[in-house]
């Protein structure tokens, strides 16, 4: 422990003093090389050496800082070949001291030094902005010439070294966490390289080859045939190979690498430097238990921090040593439980549809359905398919909550229920009478529709099985899953919950906002939400008489809404403009470029496709929640008759797009959720199954109270209870105080009349100051009247002429006390009473 | 081609079983977005079981009746699951069998009130019963056995008979060797082959105990619970008194942890009971309330992690060892003051015997199923189990776990004690705030112990 602490009370000082201007200098270098990377001309890349070397030799403490003394060995080891063990040492020393340095800081001392290096990478790219945003493009395209020079002059490569470094730093910019540790490693890997490069070449060659991994251009042999080194070139193209597999992780796959190459050297620093990586991996991960100790793909980091379901809790500050145990031990089995749901998505028997062109300059969408369906297996064919249904039109369309079921309805009253994916009809009949809307119930037994005047409920055989007249005159419905609640609203702008399973009704609220024709749901927490004609999109709860939030959203009547399953996102369509939300904050987040038409319909798929409707063409956006795009993913066109409903159709690539004649349903590769989850919707159900199935919901239902903004309120401590303790707490405090005063104030009646001084009383409630105020004061009160923050010269002499008063008053009253006091003394003094006393003078 | 498209599609084969024989094929998919309200639902699945346990907790099993008086003691054998001893006051000792639910045998072994019976250990062929008449009767099982018969019942004789000089109110057996201890004005130490004890133990003055209990595990140690109030610690290796503590109240009955060596529980006549740590008895470790009157007897169940207490107030109730508040509470309509109750060997029943001349079998765990349960239901109730755990502390689950429904007159028992508790500790806080030299503050733990005698 001394030792360690010796060092670290030697180390610190200098890097706290020679931070600064260091950073500051080497930057200038690091901008001439960002520069001139885009631009690799010869002139450049010379100066850019050049000038590498200069700034090294100048203060070569400045690399001292970056790489930890591995340029100043290099240049030594120029000059004084022989004397390269002596260096190594050195640098093993230092880095060692650094380390150890780092380790007593833990994170935070080291990591500022680090992040203040990227910062600084980064305040400074920002000057041109291309570069320094897609520094990990720079970095493929330039290696070319770069390299070539390096292997032909391995000192001036050597010298590139932090430079790269600087480049990777700017690479994992976002993840910051992860860059500390690679950078630490870098930096220390770096010093073993460098160091081991005089005695072997091809460690050196592998590094670089590394870099280039994701470019493996000709320019590149080219570099690696300069050099004539054929064991070179293998190791090379085996990294390269690696790299490729190993795919988008670059710089662990560098790391990786690195560390390999210097398990293959065998050199004496391996050990030590692989420790010391250990070590630092662990005091970082101590600051956030929840990132993961080995080194993982960003892909598997994503996975697991899905898996935990966000951040746990901290266990650090709780006293009681039991419950600290159970935490962690709960916390244990989460993050095992993560770990295992991760290994087992990996087997997972589906992958997701796609569309890949090879052409890359051709845009996905200008492939038609047509084209689609010629790539598709013969099985899969039957997904594309139209129905020509002119004389009862126009349709919509809903599927089953498993997607195996289609119901079609057209607003003349034809009403279908069919299994499309067996193209089997299971009931077909006619209301005659006017259909405004249709929804499955629980399964697909049972469906709702919103007929002319009231609701009904159906079977799968067509019997009429319910007339719900609490739902008159409606437009929408939806029927919550989990709560087993049909919603509705309609004309007279009511929403309205009904429980199937019991018939009562749950919730009913006024929207107020005139007729409306616009409902979904938000899947992730079953709130519902309605568009209007104001163009305002409401939120709402069956256990709440108002809307949980509203947003202004359109200047136009809101046509339909969308909220994909993550509830993260909200899409809403009015004539003209289609919009982008996030709901977490309410905020718009873009809108689509462009409609071709009218946009009366929306849908996100689980995988978050959006499909727009437009007049009579249908656009779909692949990733469009979270960033805008110019043109959409797929397009499709009916050629004539407007569409009235899309619909994606779940666990499929399909969409089901009801329109004036009939329906179509298309196929859009990766709009579904490959791998269902046989007891959440299951499409192979058997009726034994679904029966099951329909019990454990039924047993599992969720109160209707228990719909709210956040649906994953029910495991937490209730925050929100102890504000409100504490605000009636505050409320009990000031009646009481209130009570208290006027007990005061009448216990003052009785017992003391005297005027007090008009101050004291200021403060105590309103009867009082009533009271005052019959002897108006005039100087406060034309103050109070100019009560205001802003202190103007009136004010002041008021104020001042107040004071003044005051003060005379103070001095009148001492001047009485003091006479009082005189009279008294003076008796006092006299002693003797007298007769003739009475006569004297009085002071 | 330059493009290449793909979508999903699923195989039959894959999702569904290839004949009607098979199982269902299930495929997972552990991605949290395809589980919406997964909380919510999983607080209910919580509460459903929950629900559940109440529905399904049915704890009685049956009452088997043959005595003609009350019953006071009751044993089990230390081999046998099903085999169990009682004896009730007017002198008759039945041996039953708890699978048949009938008498194996019985006998008319003493004239008065039967203090105590106990089986001999580790074989259990014998056991011995004292009574009120100064006797120890040694019995032989396999001599009883044999048939009801009235003939025969004549010649169902003890094999040895002891006279005490004193009192008797207590006996236990040593755990492996042939020795036995009585209570009563001292400790008496017998063994098997002298008529007479062979040691007398007593702490400084001559005292009436009644409760004995050998320690499982330190065998050669035994506690005695004596109606001056006091429990002591009597050692047979140095056949000293070790130490002994006096309580408030007086100690009806005593058991060991069968797993945690050193504790011991002792049910007192306050309505508590009382767990010690051996080797400290100037403080209780826990104190179990929840009785509405005396305790008359505790039993540790055979894994260590639950005793048993019956009480005069007419109910039986489980606690684990830890815990303040009972588990759970068993009481029926026709049972009377339960002075005797008994965890099987198996720890899955609960034997209880009472005043009203019936000895009764339970289940422990009252919503358990008896019946062997199959891998499903074993992973079903498993997972049920957990979520309980998890979401134990929402109120609603807690309130329902927690319910048990008491009769009427306990119930407004329960009530006034609480009111009276709750006058005391207002008076108590009163005293504190007013007059705060009056009032000495004793832990909770200590509050009952009058002093510790070494």
């Amino acid at each position: 422990m001394s030792k360690k602490n010796q060092s670290i009370f030697k180390e610190e000082p200098i890097t706290t003093k020679n931070n600064k201007p260091r950073n500051d200098k080497p930057i200038k270098s690091k901008n001439s090389a960002t520069k001139t990377k885009k631009t690799p001309t010869k002139q450049n890349q010379k100066n850019k050496n050049q000038n590498k070397n200069k700034s090294q030799q100048k203060n070569p403490k400045q690399n001292k800082n970056k790489s930890k003394g591995t340029n100043k060995n290099q240049n030594q080891n120029k000059k004084q070949g022989k004397k390269q063990n002596q260096n190594k040492n050195v640098n093993k020393n230092q880095s060692q001291q650094k380390n150890t340095k780092q380790n007593k800081n833990k994170s935070k001392g080291s990591n500022k030094n680090q992040n203040q290096n990227v910062n600084k990478n980064k305040k400074n790219t920002n000057d041109k902005p291309v570069k320094s945003k897609n520094s990990a493009t720079k970095t493929k395209k330039t290696p070319t010439k770069q390299n070539q020079k390096k292997n032909q002059n391995k000192n001036k490569s050597q010298q590139k070294n932090p430079k790269n470094n600087q480049n990777k730093n700017k690479n994992q910019g976002k993840n910051k966490k992860q860059n500390q540790n690679q950078n630490k490693k870098q930096n220390q890997n770096q010093n073993k390289n460098v160091n081991k490069k005089k005695n072997d070449q091809p460690v050196k060659s592998k590094i670089f080859a590394t870099k280039t991994k994701k470019t493996p251009t000709k320019q590149n042999q080219k570099k690696q045939d300069q050099t004539k080194n054929k064991s070179q070139q293998k190791n090379t193209k085996n990294n390269q190979n690696k790299n490729k597999n190993q795919g988008k992780n670059k710089n662990q796959n560098q790391n990786q690498n690195k560390n390999k190459n210097q398990g293959k050297n065998k050199n004496q620093n391996k050990n030590k430097g692989k420790n010391q990586n250990r070590n630092k991996n662990k005091n970082n991960n101590k600051n956030d238990r929840r990132t993961p100790r080995r080194k993982w793909s960003q892909e598997k980091i994503g996975q697991y921090k899905k898996f935990t379901r966000g951040s746990g809790a901290s266990t650090q500050h709780v006293k009681d040593r039991k419950l600290r145990g159970m935490m962690k031990s709960t916390e244990r089995t989460i993050r095992r439980g993560a770990l295992l749901s991760i290994k087992s998505s990996q087997y997972l028997q589906e992958k997701p549809g796609y569309i890949k062109v090879k052409n890359k300059s051709k845009r996905t969408d200008a492939i038609t359905q047509k084209d689609i369906v010629k790539n598709l297996e013969i099985g899969d064919q039957y997904k594309n398919f139209e129905l020509n249904l002119r004389t009862f039109g126009p349709y919509i369309s809903e599927y089953s909550h498993n997607g195996r079921f289609l119901l079609l309805a057209g607003k003349k009253g034809h009403i279908s229920l069919i299994d499309w994916m067996r193209s089997n009809q299971l009931t077909e009949f006619h209301v005659e009478e006017q259909v405004r809307d249709v929804a499955f119930l629980q399964n697909e037994t049972l469906f709702a529709v919103a007929q002319k005047k009231y609701t009904y409920i159906y079977d799968n055989k067509g019997m009429e099985i319910h007339e719900l007249d609490n739902h008159t005159d409606i437009n929408r419905l939806a029927f919550l899953r989990y709560h087993f609640l049909l919603a509705s609203v309609g004309n007279a702008g009511i929403i309205q919950w009904q429980d199937v399973s019991t018939g009562e009704i749950a919730g009913k609220a006024q929207t107020k906002l005139g007729p409306c024709d616009c409902m979904r749901q938000n899947p992730y927490n079953a709130v519902m939400l309605c568009g209007h004609i104001r163009g305002v999109v409401t939120m709402w709860s069956p256990s709440v008489k108002t809307p949980l939030a509203s947003m202004y959203v359109h200047k136009t009547k809101v046509n339909d809404v969308a909220v994909d399953r993550t509830g993260n996102y909200l899409v809403t369509a009015s004539e003209e403009v289609v919009k982008v939300w996030d709901i977490r904050t309410y905020k718009l987040l873009h809108q689509l470029p462009y409609l071709k038409g009218v946009s009366r319909t929306l849908d996100i798929s689980q995988t978050g496709i959006l499909a727009v409707s437009e007049g009579s063409n249908v656009s779909f956006w692949k990733d469009i929640l979270k960033k805008p795009k110019s043109y959409p993913y797929l397009r499709d066109s009916l050629g004539s008759g407007y569409i009235e409903r899309v619909r994606f159709c779940p666990y499929e690539d399909v969409i089901g797009v009801a329109h004036k004649n009939g329906f179509r349903s298309l196929v859009i590769p990766g709009s579904g959720d490959p791998n269902i989850d046989s007891f959440e919707a299951n499409p192979f159900r058997t009726l034994k199954q679904r029966s099951e199935t329909t019990v454990k919901q039924l047993l599992e239902k969720l109160d209707p109270e228990m719909i709210s903004l956040d649906p994953k309120f029910i495991g937490k401590v209730d925050t929100g209870a102890s504000k409100v303790r504490n605000n009636e707490l505050q409320l009990m405090e000031k009646a009481n105080k209130e009570q208290s005063l006027e007990r005061k104030r009448r216990f003052s009646k009785f017992s003391n009349n005297d005027d007090d001084d008009s101050t004291n009383n200021d403060q105590s409630g309103a009867v009082i100051t009533k009271k005052k105020r019959k002897n108006k004061d005039k100087l406060k009160e034309k103050i109070r009247k100019m009560q205001r923050n802003v202190m103007d010269q009136k004010k002041e002499k008021l104020i001042n002429r107040l004071e003044r008063r005051k003060h005379r008053k103070e001095k009148r009253k001492e001047k009485r006390k003091e006479k009082r006091k005189n009279k008294n003394q003076g008796i006092q003094k006299g002693g003797e009473f007298r007769a003739l006393n009475r006569f004297s003078k009085r002071f | 081609m330059d493009t290449e498209i793909k979508i999903i599609s699923r195989r039959r084969k894959k999702y569904v079983r290839s004949t009607n024989r098979d199982i269902n094929i299930v495929h997972r998919n552990p991605n949290p977005e395809s589980h919406p309200f997964e909380q919510a639902r999983e607080y209910k699945r919580a509460l459903n079981s929950v629900k559940m346990d109440r529905i399904f907790a049915k704890p009685f099993l049956t009452a088997m009746t043959g005595h003609i008086d009350g019953i006071y003691c009751l044993e089990r054998h230390p081999k046998y699951l099903s085999r169990v001893v009682s004896a009730s006051a007017d002198g008759e000792i039945r041996v039953w069998d708890l699978m048949r639910r009938k008498t194996v045998a019985n006998v008319q072994a003493h004239n008065q009130f039967i203090r105590g019976i106990t089986i001999s250990k580790p074989n259990g062929n014998f056991f011995f019963s004292c009574s009120d008449d100064q006797t120890i009767k040694q019995w032989r099982f396999s001599d009883l056995r044999s048939n009801v018969n009235s003939e025969y019942q004549k010649k169902k004789k003890p094999i040895s008979t002891f006279i005490s000089e004193e009192t008797l109110r207590g006996i236990d057996h040593h755990w492996s060797r042939h020795t036995f201890v009585t209570s009563g004005d001292t400790v008496q130490v017998w063994d098997h082959k002298r008529s007479k004890p062979f040691q007398k133990l007593t702490f400084g003055t001559t005292e009436t105990s009644s409760a004995i209990k050998f320690s499982p595990v330190q065998k050669n140690i035994f506690a005695a619970a004596g109606s001056d109030r006091s429990v002591a610690l009597y050692d047979l290796k140095i056949s000293t008194p070790i130490r002994k503590v006096i309580l408030k109240n007086q100690t009806n009955a005593i058991s060991w942890n069968p797993m945690e060596a050193f504790n011991f529980t002792v049910a007192n006549e306050d309505h508590n009971c009382y767990t010690f740590d051996m080797r400290r008895l100037d403080r209780a470790l826990c104190i179990h309330n929840g009785h509405l009157n005396a305790v008359m007897d505790v039993d540790y169940s055979p894994t260590g992690r639950e005793f048993i207490t019956a009480s005069y107030d007419h109910t039986i109730r489980i606690f684990n060892i830890r815990s303040i508040s009972s588990r759970d509470v068993y009481h029926t309509r026709r049972m009377k003051r339960v002075f005797v109750a008994k965890y099987s060997a198996d720890s899955k029943f609960i034997i209880s015997a009472s005043d009203d001349m019936n000895i009764r079998l339970w289940k422990s765990e009252a919503s358990k199923p008896l019946l062997p349960v199959d891998r499903k239901e074993k992973n079903a109730i498993k997972y049920r189990e957990s979520l309980k755990k998890r979401y134990g502390y929402l109120p609603e689950i807690r309130r329902i776990s927690k319910h048990r429904h008491l009769p009427r007159v306990l119930y407004f028992m329960k009530q006034q004690k609480k009111k009276s508790l709750q006058a005391r500790a207002r008076k108590y806080r009163n005293m504190k705030m007013n007059n705060p030299s009056s009032v000495k503050q004793i832990k909770m733990r200590k509050r009952f112990i009058v002093k510790q005698l070494k």
